[in-house]
């Protein structure tokens, strides 16, 4: 019974395959084939979420393992890595409940995005997310999930992405992109951190391990994945992303950032609960940016003007309660929080375009007006705290700037060091160049050029000899040499000097050299 | 000799231009869409501001003013007919509701066959016959076998009226694009751009006489780079009626400073315009106004220390109380012209022509409008927020690339110093530059700093466009070249069914006629056809003379 977990993450991806090779190959295509994509899609997420619930029947009947093993993926020395699933607890009942929701999403898409130009692109991520969603949530060990875990966010990107010939769309779908490679960083330094100290990345053998580890240990690993956590969950400072992802359509913010996606960093939380719990700085943590997160949330959330940005800051919001809860030790309170706070997202998001007939002649509650007049705040919340801007000014800005300097280098420096291919013998570098030569030739056969001095006779044709030399000593080493030629070279190298100092003293090289002693020093 | 402006002299000019800003305002009326709220919104003829003249007419100029192409795309109408929903009746009943276009009469006769425009219009309609350039007739060559076979868009009738002789399909081709070049005295050389990387002498010698004898001037790169200062001082005339700075900007920097303020206008017009999904409105909107409002919110908005904007403090602490006093400021400071002003603002309020034509219908069309602390929204502080905006990000754009200010004269000095930067910069923003170049000036546009003495690296990029332009691959010495008008002629007579064996008595003349007809017959002669045919096959009657 319990190996019937694996068909679960498989089954979506099944269906993925099959639409995309149908796609590639050209059968599955326009409006005639809507209806078997979407059938394909909706029969495969259906069977897992029946197998879902029957799997969380039977441990509810106290029938199950606690996992299963399907065999081994790696192996390195003392370095294992099995393909296993979770067969109890949260994760299946995450599972059935994720897997419920999908089936829901995917049946508003089928009339959502009808006639769509990317109907069965459409639906072939979606299913390709299902797969990666529900590998994260029942992996049983923590490369697994990482696993699922980047390839939910790969399809989060391709579906913010959805009109691609959008500049708008590239340029959010790429910032959230990289925004949560950040996290992905952490994430994998959490996985090393747990190997190295615990010798294990099976999650159910570290919360055993958790037992053993030292509190700094505990806390090395727990804020390792909080930081992936936080990221997933669009908390601070991480929270702008959230805003730009809803760039896609209804039904797959409905699913990404309402629904299932935005919930897996609270669920990796719930996972590493022991090690939490040994860890009382990770915990603090949880709290304060879980609180900043909700208090950011409120205040922004109350300037939105469009349904969807209200519920992306109700969203972050609300996941940043989450957090509070964990870090505060209510993990049962947390996690029935989560799976009623997915319910009611699913909803309020499926049913967003109707909002503005909901608020007509009822509008929103509006804010103390002790706080309305406040202008500073009111920009703040409506600039959004100028938290992208801020990024952009601390980080993007001077990083593209040092990447600039460093181009401008490699290309006046390096390459001349290196070599640069010379043009071919018997070519020119422009026509403007043939054009004056020609003109200039024409020039010079009309009006010859005067040479330096004519003389007669043997004395005549000496003196004019040792004039020449002599002129051209004076013209080639004299002037040339001390003259304006040396003048000129001074005032370049002391330009090239004033512009290596103000380069230097540039924030950037500052903050670089500060690095590269640091990293030398550690 | 200076005449100092007399403070009353001063005060009825002030008035003058107010009464101007504010009766071209007014007039705007007329071609913003009528943009309701989203619960108010029904169907609105979009073209209500051209309704009095003729339909044709009508279109014309809307697409003139908008820059919208207001016909379907010609793809698409393929589509439909391909799919069937417009058929050739339709098409010939279209045809022949428009006498202009002699359907009837016989365009040439070539080899006994009697070719009439209908057939070409029919032909240029249903298939794409323009010109290409020369890596895409190469691509056709070598990748296609364009040379081997016949072009696969052929109908299945005309390819076997084409075989009918007996010959092997390759040969029929063959001979068929050999007597076309023969007829049309062009040579086909296999030609590639890059190969003017590394251009060699004989070759650059041969393309500058021919390009001499062209143009009949001794120097024409020297004329090409004097050429360059007129289109420069042409692209400053377009501005206002035709162009905004920020087109200007887009045109020499490829950056879209819209995509900056853009969003800030939406936050601040989505603030004002709110009925009630926000649970915090702007402090004191209704009392203030609109502009007043945005006005007392952009002292604390850090987005400009962040973006580092050069001025702003200035720009922000100058701001006039008013919003049409703000409208003049800008318009002076940005040094737009006088009589280009109206042309200007109009302009700029179509750039995004969804908020100004809500503001325009809650101001114009329904000043009557009730909502919750209505901040009664006028297009005189859409535009002046939108002004002010611009002129801060745009002076970024300036000081960040060329170390001006975002004022006409400064940039028409620094570009009339640095020609050769201003070629390039426009010859890559336009997108026509083959692959090599565009590699080259990207990387120089990105390399290059203000700081830094670029100018010799501009010049000889420049120059090598110029070789570039001198060379037959060029898009404009595409006239009569084997990828244009051999090109063309040779898809246009395989769709007409004709072998070399019936080009033989025709003349080169005779050829290039045909393309005269397809050329006269151009994409809005083409469009009005497929409109006409598809409310034909949707049995409709195009009845009205209007554009209502």
């Amino acid at each position: 019974m319990n190996s019937l977990v694996v068909l679960i993450p498989v089954l979506p991806f099944i269906a993925a395959i099959i639409i995309g090779i149908g796609q590639l190959i050209g059968l599955l295509r326009g409006e005639t084939s809507e209806s078997t994509t979407a059938f394909i899609a909706l029969w495969a997420t259906s069977m897992s979420c029946l197998l879902a619930f029957t799997l969380l029947g039977t441990d509810l009947l106290h029938k199950n393992a606690s996992s299963f093993l399907l065999g081994q993926w790696l192996s390195s020395e003392t370095l294992s890595i099995d393909i296993s699933f979770m067969t109890h607890g949260f994760s299946l009942v995450l599972a059935a409940l994720f897997s419920l929701l999908l089936v829901i999403i995917l049946r508003f898409s089928i009339n959502y995005m009808h006639r769509e130009i990317g109907f069965h692109r459409f639906f072939f991520v979606l299913s390709l997310f299902s797969s990666a969603m529900l590998l994260l949530i029942l992996s049983g060990n923590a490369v697994g999930t990482f696993f699922g875990w980047k390839i939910a966010g790969l399809c989060s990107y391709l579906l913010i992405l959805y009109v691609y010939n959008r500049p708008v769309a590239a340029i959010n779908a790429t910032r959230v992109f990289v925004t949560n490679r950040i996290g992905d960083a952490s994430f994998i330094l959490g996985i090393s951190l747990s190997y190295a100290w615990t010798e294990t990345t099976n999650w159910l053998n570290l919360r055993t391990a958790a037992e053993h580890l030292s509190t700094g240990e505990a806390t090395g690993i727990a804020i390792s994945f909080a930081i992936a956590a936080f990221a997933k969950s669009a908390q601070l400072p991480f929270t702008p992303w959230l805003a730009r992802a809803i760039e896609g359509s209804t039904p797959s913010s409905t699913v990404f950032y309402g629904a299932v996606m935005i919930h897996a960093g609270v669920y990796l939380v719930c996972l590493l609960e022991p090690i939490f719990e040994k860890a009382p700085l990770a915990m603090a943590l949880l709290v304060i940016i879980g609180g900043l997160t909700a208090l950011y949330s409120y205040l922004v959330g109350l300037t939105q003007t469009d349904v969807k940005s209200c519920l992306a800051f109700a969203m972050s919001g609300q996941l940043g309660l989450l957090f509070i809860e964990c870090g505060l030790g209510f993990w049962q309170f947390a996690k029935w929080h989560l799976c009623a706070h997915a319910i009611i997202r699913t909803y309020s998001f499926l049913t967003a375009p109707s909002l503005m007939h909901n608020v007509y002649e009822n509008p929103i509650k509006p804010v103390s007006p002790v706080i309305a007049k406040q202008r500073w705040a009111y920009t703040a919340s409506l600039q959004r705290f100028w938290l992208d801007q801020l990024t952009d000014w601390t980080l993007i800005r001077p990083i593209r700037r040092l990447a600039q300097d460093l181009s401008y280098f490699d290309d006046h420096v390096i390459d001349h060091l290196a070599g640069i291919p010379k043009p071919a013998i018997n070519s020119i570098s422009s026509l403007a160049e043939l054009e004056e030569r020609l003109i200039s030739a024409s020039l010079d056969n009309d009006n010859p050029s005067p040479s330096f001095s004519y003389s007669n006779g043997l004395i005549g044709k000496i003196t004019e000899t040792f004039a020449s030399i002599t002129h051209g000593f004076e013209d080639r080493v004299v002037l040339g040499g001390l003259g304006k030629g040396t003048i000129n070279i001074g005032r370049k190298l002391g330009q090239s000097a004033n512009k290596f100092e103000l380069l230097v003293l540039r924030p950037r090289y500052l903050v670089l050299f500060v690095c590269i002693t640091l990293s030398l020093a550690f | 000799m200076n005449i100092q402006e007399s403070p009353s002299n001063r005060s009825d000019n002030h008035s003058a231009d107010r009464a101007q800003i504010i009766a071209a305002l007014t007039q705007l009326d007329a071609i913003l869409p009528g943009q309701a709220p989203l619960l108010q919104f029904f169907h609105h003829n979009t073209l209500h501001g051209f309704q009095h003249l003729p339909f044709e007419q009508a279109l014309a100029e809307f697409e003139t003013l908008t820059y919208i192409c207001a016909h379907l795309p010609e793809q698409q109408s393929r589509l439909f007919y391909q799919q069937k929903r417009i058929n050739d009746d339709d098409l010939n009943t279209a045809l022949a509701r428009c006498p202009v276009l002699q359907t009837e009469q016989i365009a040439c006769n070539l080899g006994g066959s009697l070719i009439t425009r209908k057939e070409l219009y029919k032909i240029t309609l249903l298939f794409d016959l323009k010109g290409i350039s020369v890596s895409q007739l190469n691509w056709n060559i070598n990748e296609l076998d364009a040379l081997k076979n016949l072009q696969l868009d052929i109908p299945l009738s005309v390819r076997e009226q084409l075989l009918t002789e007996g010959h092997p399909e390759h040969l029929v081709v063959k001979q068929l694009w050999e007597c076309l070049l023969n007829k049309l005295d062009l040579q086909q050389a296999i030609l590639h751009p890059e190969t003017l990387l590394d251009l060699p002498l004989e070759q650059a010698e041969e393309w500058l006489a021919s390009y001499q004898a062209l143009t009949a001037t001794p120097a024409p790169l020297a004329e090409i780079a004097s050429r360059e200062s007129c289109v420069l001082d042409d692209l400053f005339l377009q501005l206002g009626d035709e162009i905004s700075l920020r087109s200007i900007i887009l045109t020499l920097s490829g950056v879209d400073v819209l995509e900056s303020i853009r969003p800030q206008l939406i936050r601040i017009c989505a603030a004002v315009l709110d009925e009630g999904v926000a649970a915090w409105s702007i402090p004191e909107r209704h009392e203030l106004g609109f502009y007043k409002a945005w006005r007392t919110l952009i002292n604390y908005d850090a987005n400009p220390f962040l973006h580092e904007l050069p001025d702003w403090q200035h720009i922000v602490n100058e701001l006039p109380e008013d919003a049409i006093d703000t409208i003049i400021l800008q318009l002076t400071q940005l040094e737009i012209p006088k009589n280009n002003w109206i042309g200007y603002l109009r302009r700029l309020s179509l750039e995004l022509p969804g908020w100004s034509g809500l503001i325009n219908w809650r101001q114009q069309q329904h000043p009557h409008y009730i909502t919750n602390q209505d901040a009664t929204p006028k297009l005189a502080d859409y535009l002046a927020i939108r002004l002010t905006l611009d002129r801060l990000w745009l002076n970024q754009i300036c000081m960040d690339l060329w170390k001006t200010s975002a004022t006409v004269s400064a940039l028409r000095s620094y570009f009339r110093k640095n020609l050769a930067e201003f070629t390039v910069r426009r010859y890559l923003y336009q997108g026509d530059l083959p692959e090599y170049l565009t590699q080259l000036a990207e990387s120089l546009t990105l390399s290059a700093d203000p700081d830094r003495q670029n100018r010799a690296e501009w010049q000889q990029l420049a120059d090598l466009i110029w070789i570039w332009q001198c060379s037959p691959m060029a898009e404009q010495n595409t006239a009569h070249t084997v990828h244009n008008s051999g090109w063309r002629l040779f898809r246009l007579c395989q769709h007409l069914g004709l072998t070399a064996t019936q080009l033989q008595t025709a003349t080169k003349d005779e050829l290039l006629a045909l393309l005269n007809i397809l050329d006269n017959f151009n994409i809005t002669e083409r469009s009005k056809i497929w409109l006409y045919a598809y409310d034909g096959a949707c049995g409709g009657q195009h009845g009205g003379s209007s554009a209502d």
